[in-house]
């Protein structure tokens, strides 16, 4: 019998646009995986240059630059992002945050709902470290 | 992998996460912050000698290690999962595990060993 | 589906709606196309009412599942709007829309119209050995008394008993969308049920199913399987709690299970005994 094959693939880890919030913070959270390891790389690729000077000095002086200053900021929100969702996702998996099992009555109040709290106080963490990094990065005085 | 099971390599993908998180607070608070909150001009802060400066004692470079050993194992192996969901199959299976832990292990390799070379240049 | 408490109700005043249904025929075509069907509404009427009528007045080879029409068969999951939903459980006029896009099950292969292969949910369900396993196996095939279970002990799984293989989890989770080796939210809570049921004496092979490359490690608590679940099952809380048991499980912890007692059957008065064996176990 033929059949059609109706897989949505990577649309699928997209979301399509009618799913909560977790969801998007999943596909968030690997996508920043995925940048911040690329960065991580080439950071230590190009810091490792360090013990020869000529080198050092002449890629140091090429990144002294203002607009290289804006994607390391953007680099740190990255970084907060995934470190604080991540500290979200290390108490869900393991359990600690989703509360017991119990009967279901309608209208259901899942797991996801109830570690809403938690997310938004991660979150907010988040926030409140890329004000202060960009209070460093922009405001003072150099 | 044969000796641990899957649970064991996700357990360490976890407790590298928040090691690494640990560690780039401490990183960055140390080694960039100074830096930017100081007044001296980017390219002070970034020339040779100060980074020389800054590589000289064991315990910086104990912690890089650590750091980097970290997030390493951290982030090749949420790329292997991804991977791995992407690109089903057996023979996919150990090229995709296999080549992230050489890759992997790789860059590892060249920065313990840059780190090292760092902090004798540097005196330490 | 968790809604939120006292919904309106809907304010659109709809006389008649479009049903715009991805139809696909093997035998005619290779693609899938969507056709159009002008459907009257009244206030109450579900999706499938919907698809009823369109079979009943206006196109009879639509094909789709149905059966018990409330939302306990599992039968009738198909994507509504962009969800997957049951269609006997999504009020037409909820939807609040003038045009209704019905397509099938995503993350199956797709047999005909509406209808989903849904096979592989029951191939990775049967991985997870989805029953009792017990040491005593002469007990199982010639009970002679009842296992005893408290309501505590009740509880603590009762919500995942509540799965009515309807299919819609896994058409949700995103890395069934791109792994097929992936066992799947459905099978993965299946799973943590029986390991947590006070009855159950087979923790390692449970476990041995679910601690691979593609069993519950792959799970990313994308949530998507719990929103859609019709029945508050909850699979991603479940697969949460099953990690934690098989970290635990794998530091040596919960290896010895002490299974529930068996309690001898008690003959009341006024009830009668049964009546004699007339088939012999394993006959």
């Amino acid at each position: 019998m033929k059949k059609r094959k109706n897989d949505l693939g990577l649309w699928g880890w997209l979301g399509g646009g009618r799913w909560g919030l977790e969801r998007y913070l999943y596909s968030a959270q690997r996508l920043s995986g995925v940048l911040l390891l690329l960065y991580l790389v080439t950071h230590v690729i190009v810091s490792g240059f360090r013990v020869n000077e000529p080198l050092w000095t002449e890629i140091m002086g090429a990144l002294d630059r203002p607009w290289v200053h804006v994607l390391e900021f953007l680099l740190l929100v990255v970084v907060a992002f995934h470190g604080f969702n991540g500290l979200r996702l290390v108490l869900a998996e393991l359990g600690l945050s989703l509360g017991r099992m119990r009967r279901p009555v309608y209208p259901y109040r899942t797991s996801l709902v109830r570690q809403r709290p938690l997310t938004l106080a991660l979150m907010l963490m988040a926030v409140a470290f890329i004000v202060i990094i960009s209070i460093e990065f922009f405001a003072l005085p150099e | 992998m044969m000796w641990i099971r899957e649970s064991g390599w996700w357990l360490g993908f976890l407790i590298a996460g928040l090691v690494g998180f640990a560690f780039l607070a401490i990183h960055l608070g140390v080694f960039h912050l100074p830096g930017l909150l100081s007044g001296r001009p980017g390219s002070e802060v970034l020339s040779f000698p100060a980074a020389m400066e800054r590589a000289r004692s064991p315990s910086t470079a104990a912690s890089y290690i650590v750091l980097l050993g970290a997030l390493l194992y951290h982030g090749f192996y949420g790329l292997r999962g991804l991977l791995l969901e992407l690109f089903p199959g057996r023979a996919a299976r150990r090229a995709i595990t296999w080549g992230a832990a050489l890759i992997g292990m790789a860059v590892f390799a060249y920065g313990t060993y840059t780190t090292a070379v760092a902090a004798r240049l540097a005196g330490g | 589906m968790a809604k939120p408490e006292g919904k309106p109700k809907p304010k659109l005043k709809l006389e008649t709606v479009t049903f715009k249904v991805l139809r696909y025929d093997p035998e005619r075509a290779d693609r899938a196309r969507f056709a159009s069907y002008q459907v009257p509404v009244r206030e109450g009427m579900t999706v499938l009412d919907g698809l009823i009528y369109i079979k009943e007045e206006l196109d009879g080879s639509l094909t789709y599942r149905a059966s018990c029409r409330m939302g306990i068969c599992g039968s009738c999951g198909m994507v509504i709007q962009g969800r997957p939903r049951l269609a006997c459980q999504t009020q037409i006029l909820e939807l609040e829309s003038e045009v209704i896009q019905i397509e099938p099950l995503p993350n199956y292969p797709n047999i005909k119209d509406l209808v989903p292969d849904l096979e592989p949910l029951f191939a990775k369900h049967r991985q997870v050995r989805p029953y009792l396993i017990r040491q005593d196996t002469k007990e199982q095939e010639g009970p002679t008394g009842e296992y005893l279970q408290s309501p505590e002990e009740l509880e603590r799984f009762l919500q995942l008993s509540y799965c009515i293989k309807c299919g819609l989890c896994l058409s949700a989770c995103p890395t069934v969308a791109t792994d097929p080796e992936f066992l799947g939210p459905q099978a993965l809570a299946q799973a943590y049920r029986f390991l947590v049921d006070s009855r159950d004496e087979g923790p390692a092979e449970r476990i041995a199913a679910v601690d691979t490359e593609h069993g519950c490690w792959r799970c990313h608590f994308a949530g998507a399987c719990t929103e859609v679940c019709p029945k508050g099952v909850d699979p991603a809380q479940a697969i949460q709690l099953l990690k934690r048991k098989v970290i635990a499980y794998s530091l040596g912890f919960g290896r010895r299970k002490r299974a529930a007692p068996i309690s001898p059957l008690r003959p009341r008065p006024g009830i009668p005994k049964p009546p004699k064996r007339t088939v012999e176990p394993g006959a």
